[in-house]
């Protein structure tokens, strides 16, 4: 009862401000236009114009405006007005706490994608095109969990909003946009960095079966393992 | 029900509560009066279990704060310096989030948050608490620190921010909480609200304790210029 009660405090807190209104309108903006992209494709073809390429940067943008509006400053924000002190005297485990301040990213990642399906359905392609849609999701929803346990790692490390969201901004461009580059400099952490190089390849339309799920599952269990930490020793700041 | 002994808090190199320790039982309440950096805040936040003591024990309602601080925020209501309310909400929803957050009764919640509302002059109130003054942003988490009925209520500076009606209403909310047998914890920089709400003050400086004194038979203005010379 508590849980829920604590993700709904979340969710109505951030349904009343401007985040979920902005993230929404964005989700509905880059639904419309990936659909007129697609749509203007040849009907006739079993998929037209459908690869990966044309909806992951669509997808990607998302997926960042989702983890930068949401998980950057969901404790940073509280821990910055004084409001994380109410957290924290809750009588409860901060793994709980944890979770539930996780679970609101998510809930509003897949209204996104839940937008963005909607939107598909106004362009008649065949059966193929869902089952490409479906294993997008769920490529995206490995790298979102990867990504949104650093960004919290984040959010529970600084205090106020402006930094998290930066920080957090940088961190993902950098890993969309350099991973090759990433890669080169810091040889050492090459499999951090496959998810990433991954993505080149299915922008170049190559779906291929050995998505870097382990580095994905790995990348989650220890940001998530250092949220933990970090928060479990974390002290209300002055 | 509120014990510490031999508090300290070190921040880096400084030494901000030095063996602090205090006994309080049901009904009394007790002031820490300080000018600032004293540690009063220090010390109410060990005992609310928000920050870690470098050394030494405190427990509330038997539990210790360090060891076992779920147990000890369960007798725990906490009213902090600076105004933690949710300002997304209006004053009802904080309180009744609050109370579900905390596993109450849904039922409970909404008898306890009305009847507090009301003694809080906070009653229908529809604003969302961003649009509040700071002092009614103040009788909020004052409400919301008492939903649970907590054993123990710990009140740092809260008459910060009040108007005239607002500290008369917490000095008579105070009072009723020391009757009906809870403990309270008031800090505050004001030594004639200390000298008429509480059975005992303790003054602090520089994180050391001076002294205490009787507000029922010293004056309590001599006692601090005694003290804090």
């Amino acid at each position: 009862m508590s849980f829920r009660a604590l993700v709904g405090t979340e969710a109505l807190r951030l349904l009343r401000g401007w985040k979920a209104s902005i993230y929404l309108a964005l989700s509905l903006v880059l639904a419309v236009a990936v659909t007129v992209i697609l749509g203007t494709g040849d009907p006739n073809h079993e998929t037209p114009m459908l690869n990966m390429g044309t909806i992951w940067p669509f997808a990607c943008l998302q997926l960042i405006f989702c983890l930068t509006i949401f998980a950057s400053d969901a404790f940073s924000s509280d821990a910055g007005r004084g409001t994380l002190q109410l957290y924290i005297m809750l009588p409860k485990k901060r793994i709980t706490i944890l979770l539930s301040k996780l679970v609101v990213p998510v809930i509003f990642f897949y209204a996104g994608i839940a937008i963005f399906s909607v939107a598909f359905t106004f362009i008649p392609y065949s059966t193929g095109f869902w089952k490409l849609w479906a294993a997008m999701i769920g490529f995206d929803s490995l790298l979102f969990f990867a990504l949104l346990f650093s960004t919290l790692f984040i959010s529970i490390s600084l205090k106020g909003a402006g930094a998290p969201i930066l920080v957090s901004s940088i961190l993902m461009l950098y890993l969309f946009i350099w991973p090759y580059q990433t890669a080169a400099t810091f040889g050492s952490v090459n499999p951090f960095f496959v998810g990433a190089s991954m993505m080149n390849d299915m922008w170049d339309g190559a779906l291929d079966n050995t998505l870097p799920i382990l580095n994905f599952i790995l990348l989650t269990a220890g940001a998530f393992a250092l949220s933990y930490y970090t928060l479990a020793r974390k002290e209300v700041p002055e | 029900m509120l014990e510490a002994a031999g508090l300290c808090r070190r921040y880096g190199k400084s030494l901000a509560l030095k063996n602090f320790s205090l006994s309080a039982g049901p009904g009394e309440i007790v002031g820490l009066v300080g000018p600032n950096g004293s540690g009063k805040s220090t010390a109410i936040k060990i005992l609310a279990t928000l920050i870690r003591p470098s050394a030494g024990k405190a427990s509330i309602c038997g539990a210790d704060v360090v060891k076992d601080p779920l147990k000890a925020r369960l007798e725990l209501g906490y009213v902090s310096e600076r105004v933690a309310v949710w300002d997304e909400l209006n004053a009802y929803e904080n309180l009744r989030c609050w109370g579900r957050m905390r596993g109450m009764d849904p039922k409970e919640v909404d008898k306890r948050s009305g009847s507090l509302l009301k003694e809080l002059a906070l009653e229908g109130e529809r604003k969302l608490v961003s649009n509040y003054s700071k002092g009614m942003k103040q009788r909020v988490a004052i409400g919301m620190a008492l939903l649970h009925s907590p054993k123990v209520v710990l009140l740092d500076e809260p008459t910060t921010g009040l108007d005239p009606d607002g500290r008369l209403l917490l000095r008579d909310i105070i009072l009723r909480l020391a009757k009906e047998g809870r403990t309270v914890l008031l800090s505050t920089h004001d030594l004639s609200e200390a000298a008429k709400v509480c059975s005992n003050v303790i003054f602090l400086k520089k994180g050391r304790t001076r002294g205490t004194g009787d507000p029922a038979k010293e004056d309590m203005e001599a006692r601090y210029r005694e003290l804090m010379a």
